[in-house]
């Protein structure tokens, strides 16, 4: 058996706080894994050498701070805030409807053991993912989110990340259950002041009951020296709907994982994604769609536009599993390269085990037209101008699809 | 009675007796097994120079250090290699020199598989290069071709009469510690085919080789190699047929396409190899690694039919090394039953204003598996490099299976690429409109997927694309259930 | 020539067809009109053999024939032809190739040899003229690429290409310009014979001012609810559907 190599990321952290025997299994598990080199498939394009090489600080008490709007913006959401990867009471909402259950870890678990035991690790992939391993293993805080039956909730809730000190690990956890017949959606951002060289390992599960409705947004604008991973695990049941839009603005080393089971007929899944990197920055999009029941639709966009030495990965696949029938399932990848050193990966993968669907990927790669820019310089908008303009365009395509116009505008004015 | 594969069988060992042949079967099969030992024995039956069996034993280093890979989307018992013969040909009396002289049974069989020397020789003017169980026994037109400088012979005979260019350029464009397949070749390749096009050459014939397994339990290893000189023209046909065989055979080729300066390489392939019984008992495993090598201006454009064979894995590729270079790559794969097909291309832009085009079509039946694997990757100094990807594949069953790996790799802003992909099932409605005009469910299937797959059929010569649609249509022959 | 009795048929668990009958003679020429959704496509689809309608009762007589009984290419055989109200579209595959791959099927059928390539040529020449393809549409892959009206052109090429005995043409004026619709038109009545039979299925009369009907049968609900001569489709035209519909609720 192969018993993972110590490495300072891992000496760097300590496992406490929340009592699951889930966090001793995969503690147990991880012993085992190895965490990803250039050869392991999944991580091909991405070299996760740097940030665990790295040596950082685990945070166990909030930290007292004011943020800015920017950070925490009005937006019409019940906000949770977690700082250095620590709930804090002090910036988060505490008034929200009495019905659902908004909570943090530690405590969720003395009051909702039963659910939490029938949900939380049930579908995260810690025998595949070591960073999903690691989370379950040391995560210490998390936020659990429960909408029961037929309950739809208005406005959505804010989950935001902020680091404030440098070096900061934290592993992250979100479990979201939306019962038969609920709505609800969550917004997700990650960001930082004043800080570097953290890591920030979040690991979110979904649970999307029959004619249930969940929508997730993540906005992701570390500041440019910090590393983030991501996973979302999401399982669907019946007639549902699930949709996550990801707009990653910067961040050092960003990995994005979004991995949906589709396990009920007449669902819809929507992915989209938009990455715009800079500088030396590195963003993969990993994601998987698993058709296992008939008569389902998903769609996926993705789009990117990388500056300066920055280099962006995109790998969708989607499976189609024996007997489900009547497929749909879309997928569009399309990037544009400003710089000469930027470089873009793209792997886009269809696996189909049933005859009767309707499959199609497509992914572009390329830069701007030319004729398009001289056509508005003609009409006397001035090159750079002309530039932003289509670039704008570019990205609105993906904006367009998050719900929210406030939201919508909250991220338009971090890609200024 | 129809001629059967047993009767062949039976008239080659009469005649064996016939010509007086000596029953020592030892001198014309090596025995089983891969050690260094079967290296030196395949070298020195073929009288090969010193540096030829020293490039051999590299290469086998380099394999016994190397473990069979695993990723392609494909399933099987792999082959042991002790258990193989590595080295077998059919004892030719005499060295020939002219059709005439070759063994009536041999061309009987070559009439069977539909490649009539004589006939071809007369309607096209293709001059075949016929190899049997790893040793080229015919080869025709040579004179012709001589007259214009361009070589082609038999791999040995290459060595023999062309060391050097055999020298310069084997290897080159896939070296021995390529893939284990490749390296696996390097060390036991018995023949192939050979051929040089001089400078500024336009060779007037569609040369043509076919491949046949015809011994049991034999390894067939072929080699070629196929050299475009500045400016010069070829188009190559390759066709592969195996009679039915109960274990699977195994077949591992290289083939090194190399075009100069504003040369051409049209390179075609219809593979037929055995497929394995409705059960999915017996059938080739067909492991090839076929790769060329562009310079400034240059072309090559591969196609291929693919319907045979239990396993393929197979990669035709292109590197465009030189500026302006272009690189083509069409496909037509059938799988039916429990075949399993892993194949696509590598497209590598290094030069600048490089242009790819990759159509590939896969048609999926029965119980077997599809797969299109492709790369395509642009180089830090490929200005201007174009790639247009279309991946189809198009489902007959709900039991079969159809995937798509493209990996597109870009560092360069310049560049231009795209990439589309589809699958879906054969359609009802065009059905049912072939069968309301009084066309049969079968032969309407038939009708739809030489339509699906015309593009690619139109870029082979003429001769070769009826008898790939004869081979689509065979293929898929009870695949509606 | 055809008898339809009774016939009954659905798709999935919904009737639509529900106990038509229609009797066609050699030489005559049938419109059936009713509003959308009444069943016309179904019958159509019903008479060519398409396998997701499911016949529950009745029968239809076809020369003698149990219809019902046929696979589809074998009613193509002996004589019924469909003109789709789409055309399907089939890249890669020649409108010459498909025809000839049709003419010889049934040749086959019949027991005939396949036709000489001179006589095919020839008839292509001779039937295209009648609908004005032009070669280039010929050549080209069935339907792909045609606009509206060149397919349902193509459609009557195909019609004379394969001389049916009962030619069901479905809503074949759907989608077409005047122009167009007086080629397919004079297309039809120049192949109109006397051992022949023609069912005209569409919704307006216009197509009716010019192939003129010997029969209106409005269908309705699944059933042939009145049956008259062509100035029944005029007093359609002019006063609708609903006066029928209402005597019969």
């Amino acid at each position: 058996m192969v018993v993972m190599k110590e490495n300072n990321l891992l000496s760097s952290l300590s496992q406490m706080g929340v009592g699951l025997g889930a966090k001793n299994q995969a503690f147990e598990l991880l012993k085992g894994l190895e965490f990803p080199t250039r050869k392991t498939e999944d991580w091909r394009y991405t070299s996760v050498k740097k940030i665990l090489k790295k040596k950082y600080v685990q945070f166990n008490e909030a930290e007292k701070v004011g943020l800015s709007n920017e950070i925490v913006p009005s937006l019409d959401a019940y906000n949770v805030v977690l700082v250095n990867g620590v709930y804090s009471k002090e910036l988060s909402d505490l008034n929200f409807p009495d019905e659902i259950v908004l909570d943090t870890f530690p405590k969720a678990l003395e009051e909702h053991v039963s659910l939490i035991h029938s949900t939380f690790n049930g579908i995260a992939k810690n025998n595949e993912e070591v960073f999903t391993a690691l989370n379950t293993s040391y995560f210490h805080e998390g936020v659990f989110i429960h909408i029961p039956k037929k309950v739809k909730l208005e406005k959505s809730i804010h989950v935001i990340h902020v680091n404030t000190k440098c070096n900061v690990v934290s592993n992250v956890r979100l479990l979201i259950v939306a019962d038969e017949f609920s709505e609800v959606g969550v917004v997700q951002s990650f960001a930082s002041v004043n800080a570097m060289e953290c890591l920030t390992n979040s690991v979110t599960e979904v649970f999307v009951k029959e004619n249930a409705k969940v929508v997730i947004d993540k906005v992701q604008s570390e500041e440019p020296k910090n590393n983030l991973i991501c996973t979302v695990q999401v399982n669907q049941k019946a007639n549902s709907t699930f949709k996550i839009n990801t707009a990653t603005v910067s961040g050092d080393f960003v990995r994005n994982g979004v991995n949906i089971e589709v396990d009920g007929e007449n669902c819809t899944s929507e992915m989209n994604g938009l990455y715009m990197q800079k500088g030396i920055q590195h963003v993969d999009n990993h994601t998987k769609i698993g058709h296992l029941k008939p008569n389902c639709t998903s769609f996926e966009l993705y789009k990117g536009v990388l500056s300066d030495k920055s280099t962006g990965v995109f790998n969708g696949k989607v499976i189609v599993a024996v007997d489900a029938q009547k497929i749909e399932a879309y997928q569009q990848n399309k990037n544009i390269l400003l710089s000469r050193e930027a470089t873009m990966n793209a792997k886009p993968e269809l696996e189909i085990f049933a005859d009767d669907v309707k499959c199609s990927h497509g992914t572009t790669t390329g830069q701007f037209d030319d004729e398009a820019i001289f056509y508005l310089q003609t009409r006397g908008i001035s090159k750079e101008s002309a530039k932003k303009l289509l670039i704008e365009a570019f990205a609105d395509e993906v904006i367009d699809k998050v719900d929210s116009e406030e939201l919508r505008i909250w991220i338009k004015e971090k890609l200024d | 009675m129809a001629y059967s594969e047993d009767d062949l069988k039976q008239d080659l060992v009469d005649q064996e007796y016939e010509f007086g042949f000596t029953t020592d079967v030892d001198s014309e099969k090596i025995p089983k097994g891969l050690t260094e030992e079967t290296v030196r024995i395949i070298s020195s039956k073929k009288e090969e120079p010193e540096w030829l069996l020293e490039y051999r034993l590299n290469a086998l280093r380099v394999f016994q250090g190397m473990t069979e890979p695993d990723w392609a989307h494909v399933t099987y018992e792999k082959p042991n290699l002790q258990d193989i013969v590595f080295y077998s040909a059919p004892k030719p009396k005499k060295e020939l020199a002219s059709l005439d002289e070759v063994d009536p049974e041999i061309l009987k069989t070559m009439e069977r598989l539909g490649i009539s020397l004589e006939e071809q020789k007369k309607l096209t003017g293709v001059a075949v290069d016929f190899v049997m169980d790893s040793v080229s026994v015919a080869t025709s037109f040579k004179e012709k071709l001589g007259e214009l400088g361009v070589i082609f012979c038999s791999f040995s005979e290459a060595v023999k009469e062309h060391p050097e260019l055999v020298k310069k350029y084997l290897g080159t464009v896939v070296p021995s510690t390529d893939n284990y397949y490749a390296a696996l070749n390097s060390a036991v390749f018995s023949d192939g085919s050979f051929c040089y096009i001089p400078k500024g050459t336009k060779c007037p014939m569609e040369l043509s080789t076919y491949f046949r397994i015809n011994e049991s339990g034999t390894g067939q290893f072929e080699r070629t190699l196929l050299i475009a000189d500045e400016g010069s023209y070829v188009s190559y046909l390759e066709g592969c047929t195996a009679p039915q065989r109960d274990e699977n055979q195994l077949h591992a080729a290289v083939v090194e396409l190399i075009a100069l300066d504003d040369a051409e390489i049209k390179y075609s392939t219809v593979q037929n190899w055995y497929p394995g019984d409705k059960n999915g008992l017996g059938g080739v495993f067909n492991f090839v690694t076929k790769r060329g090598i562009c310079q400034r201006n240059a072309k090559i454009s591969w196609t291929q039919v693919e319907t045979g064979s239990a396993i393929t894995w197979k990669y035709p590729s292109c590197i465009l090394k030189g500026d302006n270079s272009v690189g083509e790559f069409y496909s037509v794969a059938v799988t039916n039953n429990h075949q399993m097909a892993d194949t696509g291309t590598k497209m590598l832009h290094i030069g600048k204003n490089t242009k790819s085009t990759i159509i590939s079509k896969g048609i999926s039946a029965g119980m077997s598996h599809n797969s299109y694997r492709g790369l395509v990757k642009i180089g830090k100094g490929a200005d201007n490099a174009r790639n247009f990807s279309q991946c189809d594949s198009l489902l007959m069953t709900d039991t079969c299976g159809a995937h798509t790996y493209p990996y597109i790799e870009c560092e360069n802003s310049s560049a231009h690429l795209e990439h589309e992909a589809t699958t879906s099932k054969i359609g009802e409605d065009q059905k049912f409109y072939c069968m309301q005009r009084g066309i049969g469910e079968e032969k309407a299937i038939s009708l739809i997927v030489n339509g699906y797959a015309k593009e690619v059929l139109n870029k082979l010569p003429m001769e070769f694309a009826v008898e790939a649609q004869k081979l689509l249509e065979i293929s898929l022959e009870g695949s509606v259930g | 020539m055809l008898k339809v009795k009774n016939l009954h048929a659905s798709v999935g668990d919904k009737e639509i067809l529900k106990g038509l009958n229609i009797e066609v003679k050699a030489g005559e020429v049938h419109a059936v009109m009713g509003p959308n959704g009444s069943g016309k496509s179904t019958l159509s689809a019903v008479l060519a053999g398409r396998d997701e309608y499911e016949v529950t009762a009745g029968e239809v007589d076809y020369l003698g024939k149990e219809l019902l009984e046929l696979n589809p290419e074998e009613r193509s055989w002996e004589g019924v032809f469909l003109a789709f109200q789409y055309p399907v579209e089939i890249p890669g595959v020649s409108n010459i190739n498909f025809l000839k791959t049709a003419i010889n099927e049934r040749r086959k059928y019949f027991e005939q040899d396949p036709i000489a390539a001179k006589d095919f040529l020839k008839m292509v020449k001779e039937k295209s003229a009648l609908v004005e393809l032009s070669d280039k549409l010929k050549n080209r892959s069935v339907n792909v690429g045609f606009s509206g009206g060149e397919k349902k052109r193509n459609e009557i090429f195909q019609m004379a290409m394969l001389e049916p005995k009962l030619s069901i043409l479905d809503e074949t004026d759907s989608g077409l310009d005047i122009d167009a619709l007086r080629i397919v038109a004079h297309g039809v009545n120049t192949l109109k014979s006397k051992d022949n039979a023609t069912i005209v299925i569409t919704h307006y009369q216009r197509l009716l001012d010019y192939i003129i009907p010997d029969f209106v049968h409005v269908l309705y609900d699944g059933r042939i609810i009145k049956t008259g001569g062509k100035e029944l489709a005029l007093e359609l035209e002019e006063k609708g559907y609903d006066w029928l519909t209402k005597e019969e609720a």
